[in-house]
């Protein structure tokens, strides 16, 4: 099924060395984000994984459906999982400078710079091999008390942290709601930035039995194609289908 | 044609607004490409995140930029932004145009009224700015805001396959000039096929229309060839009476008065009234 997923996004013709993906979810959950992790793990890349929102234990479970081992590579120093959920409660408990969410309770520091300090002293450890950064809801450092300037500037970082290193992708998802101003203001500016855009969304008529939603692949570089799909999620992949060839 | 215009000649400045289905930078860069060939010294400040293809086309149209993320201090980097934009302007005398890509980021950091003034303190210096903002990404004042800074202002659209520039530009004298325009942009980063959007006429018959406007009935309605014939042949009376009074002077429209004789009353109109 991950093949399947591939190909409708062109991944399996097209290297994702050197560009970035952006996922925009207007549902919930991101299947395509587990997706890609698979397929990165299973191109024998390094993933560095960066999550607000869930804990380790959660990717290796979801990873281990899906065929690949977030423990073991974790061990082999294949994988790092930099997660805000520990951290948050460290800083929480000890205040140490160098605690990437240390921004929480001092204002006059620069908020993030921690944590892409984190990230980038992970990427260092890999210059040379072909590595993914994966950072899942982007958006959950809005509800954090983070400006989206300070937001964006974060994305800048990381893209021009990928960009130095060739060999990197940066894989980010972004939560939207409709009500919500700013998080739509940030991930249409990112939208921008990003090389490829998938855009998942429910359907417009409600849950089905058949498909979970639809997805919008979109190429802001060469094929510079757009493309609608629907999809519908299992316990161990994706299925992907043109619209209105669910039930063939 | 405002942009067959803006080719030979950049105005003192020029905003392009695109959206994520309808991408700007293309325009953007076919036109500082145009004006670095036709001799004018170009400055090239990237504020947006390069997509992974830019590198090459920055290689192609020649330009050398550095992408810069704005620093945490807003002061700061205000400044900073300032200075760079307003550096060693005397050396390059007026054959100078900066080039803005893109506005959103600054915008993100700053308020417009700021990033107005900064951008007025350039123009008093007579440089040409072209610049490049995303049209989605901020409101509608923000964007309204910005018109009044910039003189012409082009946003790029798509119909049936073909790009559409519409193009608003605001004269010296206040008068406000817009178009809408075809263009397509070759491998080379030129503008090319530059032709004026002309409305289609309306695909009416002319055979089609009917030659009386006399509905269709059972009673003899129209008339026959020698009825219209004389009808033709009859002369108004106010048109026989404009004509005689024609021949003695010259024609012309006046109001003829004739004052009424007062209709005074002798009688106190409140006489009936018991004061």
């Amino acid at each position: 099924m991950a093949d399947t997923v591939m190909k409708a996004l062109m991944l399996d013709k097209i290297q994702i060395d050197g560009k970035s993906v952006l996922i925009v979810q207007h549902s919930d959950g991101s299947p395509f984000l587990h997706s890609l992790l698979t397929h990165s793990a299973r191109q024998g890349r390094r993933i560095c994984l960066v999550s607000f929102n869930q804990l380790v234990g959660y990717y290796h479970s979801v990873g281990t459906r899906l065929g690949w081992n977030l423990n073991n590579l974790l061990s082999k120093n294949q994988a790092a999982f930099i997660g805000g959920l520990h951290t948050l409660k460290d800083s929480f408990q000890f205040h140490c400078p160098s605690n990437p969410f240390n921004f929480l309770f001092n204002s006059t520091t620069c908020p993030l710079q921690a944590i892409f300090l984190a990230i980038e002293s992970v990427i260092v450890g890999w210059i040379g091999q072909p590595f993914s950064l994966v950072i899942d809801e982007l958006d959950c450092l809005l509800n954090l008390g983070i400006e989206p300037k300070a937001m964006i500037q974060f994305f800048q970082k990381c893209h021009s942290l990928i960009q130095t290193h060739s060999n990197g992708s940066l894989i980010v998802s972004i939560g939207v709601t409709p009500l919500d101003k700013e998080i739509i203001q940030c991930s249409t500016l990112l939208s921008h930035w990003s090389d490829l855009i998938l855009t998942e969304r429910g359907l417009q008529t409600g849950k089905s039995r058949d498909l979970t939603g639809t997805l919008t692949v979109k190429w802001n570089v060469s094929p510079f194609s757009e493309q609608d799909f629907h999809f519908k999620c299992f316990d161990r992949g994706i299925k992907m289908f043109a619209p209105g060839t669910a039930v063939l | 044609m405002i942009l067959k215009d803006l080719l030979k000649q950049p105005l003192v400045s020029i905003l392009i607004e695109d959206s994520y289905s309808v991408r700007g930078r293309p325009l953007f860069l076919s036109l500082i490409h145009n004006y670095s060939e036709n001799g004018y010294s170009v400055r090239y400040f990237k504020y947006d995140s390069p997509l992974s293809s830019e590198k090459c086309e920055m290689e192609q149209v020649k330009f050398t930029c550095q992408t810069c993320i704005l620093k945490e201090d807003q002061d700061n980097s205000r400044m900073s932004i300032e200075s760079s934009w307003c550096s060693d302007l005397a050396n390059n005398g007026d054959h100078l145009v900066i080039a803005i890509d893109s506005l959103s980021p600054l915008l993100m950091n700053w308020t417009v009224g700021a990033l107005a003034s900064a951008l007025r303190n350039l123009q008093k210096r007579r440089v040409a700015v072209v610049a490049l903002v995303h049209g989605d990404v901020h409101d509608k004042e923000t964007l309204q805001a910005l018109n009044y800074v910039f003189h012409c202002h082009l946003t790029v659209r798509k119909t049936e396959d073909r790009n559409i520039c519409s193009g608003v530009l605001r004269k010296g004298s206040g008068k406000l000039v817009d178009s809408d325009e075809y263009y397509s942009i070759t491998d080379r980063w030129e503008i090319k096929d530059v032709e004026e959007v002309t409305k289609p006429s309306p695909n009416v018959l002319v055979e089609s229309l009917p030659k009386h406007a006399v509905p269709k009935s059972t009673f003899k309605l129209d008339l026959n060839a020698k009825e219209e014939e004389a009808r033709s042949q009859v002369v108004l009376p106010y048109i026989r009476k404009q004509a005689s009074s024609a021949t003695s002077e010259t024609a012309k429209g006046q109001i003829i008065y004739e004052a009424e004789a007062p209709d005074w009353d002798d009688e106190d109109p409140d006489d009936d009234l018991e004061i």
